[in-house]
């Protein structure tokens, strides 16, 4: 492309050689997903030339902040410590888990949270298991109450799917019965393969 | 036995953290706060709002990270968040300002931190979009980067959608003008 | 310092020297995230801290409210009764006759009793 015919595209900007578009309307069009096709964009070569440049403007401010970011890494460690200094155990405390004691004035608790917290050391301590979401089912503030605990894990080998659900099973059993009173009806545990993407479904426990 | 967290995917990080995981939380705010921190920078013009606004979002997704509906989406849920924040102390800008020329260029002194970060930064992009008058900078982060649509920029910032779109054109011309993108 | 800051004080040490009990943490106040591998230690702010919360009833009950963190290299449940005798054998000494209206000890977290490897993101410095 000669000189003429750059300056002339800078000028197409405004209008003329997009064909009687505007740059407005084919960032609308790129931000539809080029959906539904528009014939007459896409045949026109200034149209065509603009779209693609509005594209590489768009990776190209995000390759900016990207490398921006990296740049400031070092330098923002200490703000992230300040938030992370910051922020509440409680909001994730969840509810409260009775435990008994001989006098009725004594109330002694465990949060939810902390439980989960246990879970799921006791998941990751099975070898090849990272855990994800922890759930209690059932009214866990009520002593006795029937209890379901729901796990979903990711396993990161071809391992054999129901041997190692069965492991964290039998771990997270022993564990809450070492540290909580609660009745724990069933344990299920979803877990899939990353690599595979096989997915062991719960079984009754 | 505990395991180096930093190496999980982002969904996994999120639901633990969810659950209350601070480690797990830890390292998405490691992963993600620089990038959060550059894209507020460039919304707000200045290091030190930029900074207070992303602290305040990660403080605040810590507590509500069990109400993401898709882990996997955590980075883009954030990169939200510091757009909704943003755009709020942009228009209680405004708000408390006299009257200001949209479309007074940026002013031609810069930070000292600013002038490094650009000489550092070697980029063409980066300089255009500094010179950026505030509005337009404002939308075309907001826009091309935050994905926010007009109607939400303009809502938030109580203007008319006409008036984001302008600033929007304007800013769109100014950068592929200066961009030379045709060669 | 009146009476009830005393109790607190005196409740808040004995409470931390409980085995099992890793943290006491400041009741009414956020509980803010611990994420280093070292547990904050009792009284790293002041040297007799008051953490317990004591609260009086109109008819001069007492309501004794703690939250700790415990380790789980022993059973919860045996902790938790052990912070409970501690508490009641204070009160029974200190506060003779005054009728216990409620001990409440609450754990918001439990403690691997051996963490293992380096801290994660290798900030290795505490603040």
């Amino acid at each position: 492309m000669n000189d003429d015919d750059h300056e002339s595209m800078l000028d197409g900007l405004a209008g003329a050689d997009l064909d009687g578009h505007t740059i407005d309307e084919l960032s609308d069009y790129l931000d539809s997903g080029r959906e539904p096709l528009d014939p007459d964009i896409e045949a026109s070569p200034g149209c065509q030339l603009a779209l693609d440049a509005l594209l590489r403007l768009r990776t190209q401010t995000w390759a900016l902040l990207k490398s921006e970011a990296a740049t400031h890494s070092e330098q923002d460690r200490s703000w992230m410590h300040a938030v992370l200094q910051n922020i509440s155990l409680e909001a994730h405390a969840g509810r409260d888990i009775p435990l008994r004691h001989p006098d009725p004035e004594v109330h002694l608790r465990i949060t939810e949270g902390s439980v989960r917290t246990l879970i799921r050391g006791v998941g990751d301590s099975v070898g090849g298991v990272i855990v994800g979401r922890v759930r209690l089912d059932g009214d866990v503030t009520t002593l006795d109450a029937p209890i379901t605990v729901a796990i979903t894990a990711s396993a990161a080998f071809g391992n054999n799917l129901e041997r190692l659900s069965q492991l964290i099973r039998d771990r997270v059993v022993a564990e809450l019965a070492t540290h909580t009173e609660l009745n724990v009806v069933a344990v299920d545990v979803t877990i899939i393969d990353i690599h595979t993407q096989r997915v062991a479904r719960p079984e009754d426990s | 036995m505990k395991r180096s967290l930093e190496v999980l995917p982002d969904g996994i990080l999120a639901e633990r953290a969810a659950d209350g995981d601070a480690t797990a939380f830890e390292v998405l705010v490691f992963r993600h706060g620089s990038l959060m921190r550059a894209y507020a920078v460039r919304v707000l013009g200045n290091q030190s709002e930029a900074e207070d606004v992303v602290q305040d979002v990660l403080i605040q997704a810590w507590g509500q990270l069990d109400r993401l509906n898709d882990p996997n989406a955590v980075k883009s849920w954030l990169m939200r968040m510091v757009s909704n924040r943003a755009i709020d102390r942009i228009r209680r800008r405004r708000e408390h300002s006299e009257i200001e020329d949209w479309n007074a260029p940026a002013p031609s002194h810069q930070s000292p931190e600013r002038v490094v970060e650009v000489r550092m930064q070697m980029s063409a992009l980066a300089s255009v979009l500094d010179r950026l008058p505030a509005m337009q900078r404002e939308c075309w982060m907001l826009k091309e980067t935050g994905g926010l649509s007009y109607v939400e920029i303009a809502e938030s910032l109580g203007v008319p959608t006409s008036t984001v779109r302008g600033q929007l054109a304007r800013a769109r011309q100014t950068v592929l003008r200066e961009m030379e993108v045709w060669r | 310092m009146d009476t009830d800051a005393a109790l607190s004080q005196q409740l808040t040490a004995v409470v931390a020297a409980t085995p099992g009990v890793t943290t006491v943490y400041a009741s009414g106040s956020p509980i803010r995230a611990v994420l280093r591998t070292v547990a904050d230690a009792v009284g790293r702010d002041d040297d007799k801290p008051t953490k317990v919360a004591v609260g009086r009833g109109a008819d001069g009950a007492l309501t004794i409210g703690v939250t700790i963190g415990v380790t789980d290299g022993a059973p919860v449940p045996a902790t938790l009764r052990l912070v409970g005798d501690a508490i009641g054998k204070v009160l029974a000494t200190s506060t003779e006759g005054t009728p216990i209206h409620e001990i409440d000890v609450r754990v918001c977290r439990i403690e691997d009793a051996a963490p293992l490897g380096t801290p994660l993101t290798g900030a290795t410095t505490t603040p």
